[in-house]
């Protein structure tokens, strides 16, 4: 199963030299429930030994293995987080050149995986500052300084929703990549690749009107139309004033077809991507047509510049719009875990775009979560390898 | 609607994932007797104070402002008490810094033992004890301190 699985994978940029200078989860994209058709499993982890819950994650850890010994010399450590028998534990791994990897279980503990679930899913909210403190003292060793100035990877294999910031990690970035190699490739290249706000195309579902309101959240309750328009008159004029090309429900509106919308999205250089509700991406042509953009209309476009997207949407799900343009052939995701408000998203893409001028991506993301950290403890950055992108002129070329 | 306000496993762990604004709401909503008597109540409903208008969140979200400025009402009203049942309490700092991730619930019990014990009057409270010590557990002492302290200035 591990062979065909993909993995995204979470990097953390930690700023200061004497901190870790990178953090990385492996997610793997597999169905859950896959794992839990498989018997439990002894392991020996470096000089000790687990019991697996699951037969499969021995496979996961196996692959993990094969990828580390042949980046031995990328100087990295990776967390793996297991369910074992008495409940959830974290392996790691750290690169030894030529060498296999040095292997410890850094955490035994008795936590099953819904509370781990439930404690990280509290940890992104601002005021959570003592489980974040929990998930790090239970989670991650006592003495992290041997991972200084090395590049370490969260690898969350089961997708518990694990990401640095939820361990009082700051600066949170996720990266996604099939292998290591390409994980710590790809973390190398935002830190240098360009985006000019003008090449941005943003397509931002804040309904305008009262039919757009109800196709868009039904008969959940929300802010008043007069209020979402208020939004989105705030987020036009942030367009103009970053030369940011912007397609609202309007626009979108008056193309003709759906095909038209989803070739506006595979020819952009770069993305932002809002959605006021998930479930209601919902929007009428100037035909008279009404069309749902879903993930997987996303996922099954090419994207012709491998561009770098920024998602804000609802809840601590994204709905499968980060694995969508993922799968589209996108370099770059960076989405938030956990709820933000039209207000935030619109001084969080201010900030952004700002931020872009003269500095690279991942300094923009690092800066803008700086300037917002209150809420942004969740935002995450997804990084896809696609072998597609090699052969583009992508952001992450230049 | 049926609902046990009393702590419950189901109740704390439904409460453990709502957001720091949707908590602040839940606290508001259970302190309305402790912060405004009944002809205010009705005063401020006729006004339409208690209309929600829905969160400008993306997706769903329970934001209630008027419900958020009856917490902060509160933590002003009853600072103090809340000062002196956790603030200067080290032994409840000290318990919860030991508190593991699967022992959530038992801390929660510990907050709330810790309020009803420095402050009887919220005795009968028993959603708003429950909604305050998972703030007080998930936050820690300190981090509530500092928030009461910065939330009970905003109650405009």
């Amino acid at each position: 199963m591990s062979l065909i699985c993909r993995f995204i994978v979470v990097f953390a940029l930690t700023l200061g030299t004497a901190a870790m200078a990178q953090v990385i989860r492996y997610t793997s994209l597999c169905e859950e429930d896959m794992a839990r058709l498989t018997p439990p499993k002894a392991i020996r982890v470096g000089t000790q030994s687990l019991t697996l819950k699951s037969g499969a994650d021995l496979d996961i850890i196996n692959s993990l293995r094969r990828e580390l010994r042949a980046s031995s010399h990328s100087n990295v450590v990776l967390y793996m987080f297991v369910e074992a028998n008495q409940g959830i534990a974290t392996l790691r791994f750290e690169t030894r050149p030529n060498l296999s990897p040095l292997e410890t279980i850094a955490r035994q503990t008795g936590i099953s995986p819904d509370r781990f679930k439930e404690s990280l899913q509290a940890a992104v909210q601002p005021s959570s500052k003592a489980e974040r403190a929990r998930l790090r003292s239970q989670l991650l060793p006592e003495d992290m300084s041997k991972d200084q100035n090395k590049t370490v990877l969260f690898f969350d294999n089961d997708f518990y929703g694990a990401m640095p910031s939820s361990f009082e990690l700051d600066n949170g970035f996720a990266f996604g990549s099939s292998t290591i190699r390409d994980a710590v490739a790809h973390a190398t290249a935002l830190t240098s690749a360009r985006l000019a706000p003008s090449d941005i195309t943003a397509f931002v579902g804040y309904p305008e009107t009262d039919s757009e309101l109800s196709a868009v959240f039904g008969d959940s309750k929300t802010a008043k139309l007069t209020v979402w328009q208020d939004r989105m008159k705030d987020m036009r004029q942030l367009a103009v004033t970053h030369q940011m090309k912007m397609f609202g429900l309007g626009e979108m509106r008056s193309l003709k077809s759906k095909g038209a919308l989803l070739a506006e999205i595979s020819a952009s250089k770069g993305i932002v991507w809002i959605v006021a509700h998930s479930s209601g991406c919902s929007i009428r042509l100037s035909t008279g047509e009404e069309i749902q953009v879903t993930p997987s209309d996303i996922a099954s476009l090419k994207l012709i510049h491998s561009p770098f997207v920024l998602i804000r949407v609802c809840d601590a799900s994204d709905a499968g719009f980060a694995e969508a343009f993922l799968k589209a052939g996108a370099r770059a995701v960076w989405v938030n875990k956990g709820v933000v408000t039209a207000p935030q998203v619109n001084q969080e893409l201010d900030s952004f775009l700002e931020n872009l001028q003269g500095a690279s991506i991942a300094d923009a993301i690092r800066q803008t979560g700086v300037a917002s950290a209150s809420y942004f403890r969740g935002a995450t950055l997804y990084v896809e390898n696609d072998h597609k992108s090699q052969e583009k002129d992508g952001v992450g070329n230049e | 609607m049926n609902e046990n306000p009393n702590i419950s496993p189901d109740v704390i762990s439904k409460l453990w994932l709502a957001t720091d604004d949707e908590l602040y709401s839940i606290i508001g909503a259970n302190a309305v007797p402790l912060v405004i008597g009944p002809a205010s109540l009705l005063d401020e409903g006729r006004q339409g104070e208690f209309a929600y208008e829905g969160s400008e969140a993306l997706g769903i979200a329970f934001d209630h402002p008027a419900f958020k400025r009856f917490a902060a009402l509160f933590f002003e009203k009853w600072r103090l008490q809340l000062t002196d049942a956790v603030c200067k309490n080290s032994k409840l700092a000290d318990d919860l810094k030991k508190t593991t991730i699967e022992k959530r619930d038992i801390a929660v019990g510990i907050a709330i033992g810790a309020l009803t014990s420095h402050i009887p009057d919220l005795a009968p409270f028993s959603g708003l004890l429950t909604a305050l010590a998972i703030f007080i557990v998930k936050s820690g002492t300190e981090a509530f301190c500092q928030t009461i302290s910065h939330k009970a200035g905003d109650t405009q």
